[in-house]
């Protein structure tokens, strides 16, 4: 569980699922991107833990030298079936993200993929609604990392569809695009994630392919630059263009 | 020693905007970094028809601040003037200030026209509005030209006694109420201390000035802008800011908009 201090809260989602955010009476901006970063850490990624604890350093470091890291506000999951879908620390200012801290994961289990996405667009959805409650302007970017199809959730793609369409025809977001990573060798895993997109509605599946060190290491800077792109194009109207179609 | 917490905001209006000007309303607000009991809210608003008044009211703005934080201080605007190559033309801005010091009541001065507003912690609130008749405000800058001095005291002669005009309407709960109005002439008007009041800081929680461009949004009352802009849902940082975005949001003002806001926490 993530500890609580006077600068973090925490929200209730339906079901079985919360989320803690920064206080917003403490918040000084005028808008804020809520950025989210779902990784998979099930058994099939062993071998590979400190490439994902040196991706995650790698974004938040990119994301603090970002000209809009006062305007950043990045939550952190990890998912297993064996832990669940845990926050290693909810929407939190780039400022106060230490990410030495980032521990290496322990890769166990099977994939409770719906639940990370549920959780991680779910919470956003919530957040901006109480962030557009107090003025201030938000939009988002989620980006779930997986290397294989959901196996163990209790939600379904298509409680993930209504909270996107929820953030699409509410007015609290401005835009929030929802990006799935497939970092899976096997073509039927890959097939199972582009319908997953599909029937999540989410906005974009790229497909890595094997997962390798090297590709891990250049998904930090994907998620960074993607991160900063949604960040600068806040107060647009509508959702980055910038964002890569392939990593 | 409350605490004392400041922002401020300014937005081009759908006329400038239209006709390809800058935006001519400027605001600034501060806290006396000598003095943690000493707050100030100041909005300029450029003259229209004049020359380079996005400038003019830059200057008037940050004058002000230099004269409420150093009153003794000598501010040789003239020069300043020369040295960007601006005339009296592109002065003409109206200045209102409002200034909170711990153990003094409440300053509020209005050089030219707008609005100021008080909200008290229980929520009640009394907000004053200035005008000159004709939309031609007393702007500082004539102090420094005859010819414009005598133009603007000649404009208004046909005025009589309602050149210049304030009201002042206080809102208590349920009950809304004009609670004063004043008029004099351009003759009877003090061009030295503009139109200056104080306001006894009991248990103030808000107070602040706003550019006349509050009066024209289209579709609603100036008090009904002021209520809404001062409708604060957090205030931290960029409070104003988020207000007049949000506000924005939803209404369009022909004119440009500027806001200065003190906020007094206990």
């Amino acid at each position: 569980m993530p500890r609580l201090g006077d600068d973090m809260e925490t929200h209730q989602m339906g079901g079985n699922f919360s989320f803690t955010g920064a206080r917003i009476t403490n918040l000084g901006a005028t808008e804020y991107t809520l950025a989210t970063v779902a990784v998979d850490t099930t058994g099939s990624l062993q071998g590979h833990e400190a490439d994902l604890r040196e991706m995650l350093v790698t974004s938040a470091r990119a994301c603090q030298k970002s000209p809009r890291s006062d305007n950043l506000l990045l939550r952190v999951l990890t998912f297993n079936s064996s832990s669940g879908v845990v926050e290693v620390h909810g929407f939190k200012l780039l400022a106060d993200i230490n990410p030495d801290d980032y521990k290496q994961p322990t890769c166990y289990g099977m994939t409770p993929l719906y639940d990370a996405t549920y959780s991680a667009i779910g919470a956003t959805n919530l957040y901006a609604e109480k962030l557009d409650a107090q003025d201030f302007l938000t939009n988002a970017v989620t980006i779930i990392i997986t290397d294989g199809e959901d196996n163990s959730s209790t939600t379904r793609p298509s409680m993930i569809a209504d909270e996107v369409e929820k953030a699409t025809k509410g007015e609290h977001l401005e835009s929030h695009v929802t990006i799935l990573i497939g970092l899976t060798s096997s073509s039927m895993s890959a097939k199972a994630l582009q319908e997953f997109k599909n029937e999540g509605r989410l906005t974009q599946f790229i497909d890595v392919g094997e997962v390798t060190k090297g590709k891990l290491a250049k998904l930090g800077g994907f998620v960074s630059s993607s991160i900063s792109s949604t960040s600068q194009a806040l107060g647009t109207g509508g959702a980055s263009q910038n964002i890569a179609a392939s990593i | 020693m409350p605490r004392l917490h400041t922002d401020s905001a300014f937005h081009i209006g759908a006329q400038h905007l239209r006709s390809g000007l800058p935006c001519q309303d400027y605001a600034v607000s501060g806290v006396n970094p000598d003095d943690a009991g000493h707050a100030y809210a100041i909005v300029s608003d450029g003259c229209s028809s004049g020359g380079r008044t996005d400038v003019g009211a830059r200057i008037a703005a940050l004058a002000g601040e230099q004269y409420v934080l150093y009153p003794r201080k000598f501010i040789d605007l003239l020069a300043v003037w020369q040295i960007l190559g601006l005339t009296p033309h592109d002065m003409l801005a109206t200045v209102v200030t409002a200034q909170v010091r711990s153990g003094d009541d409440i300053a509020i001065r209005v050089a030219g026209d707008g609005v100021v507003a008080v909200m008290r912690r229980d929520g009640a609130l009394k907000m004053m509005r200035a005008e000159w008749a004709g939309n031609m405000p007393w702007y500082p800058a004539y102090g420094v030209s005859r010819v414009l001095f005598d133009g603007f005291i000649e404009a208004h002669a046909k005025h009589g006694d309602e050149a210049f005009t304030t009201e002042t309407w206080v809102y208590d709960g349920p009950d809304v109420a004009r609670v004063d109005c004043s008029n004099c002439s351009v003759t009877g008007f003090s061009f030295v201390n503009g139109f200056s009041m104080r306001v006894p800081t009991d248990d103030v929680a808000v107070v602040a000035a706003f550019s006349d461009g509050v009066c024209q949004v289209e579709g609603t009352t100036w008090q009904d802008v002021v209520r809404d802009l001062l409708s604060f849902k957090t205030t931290e940082g960029d409070f104003v800011k988020r207000r007049m975005n949000r506000f924005l949001r939803d209404h369009k003002p022909l004119d440009d908009i500027s806001m200065a806001a003190i906020l007094v926490e206990p």
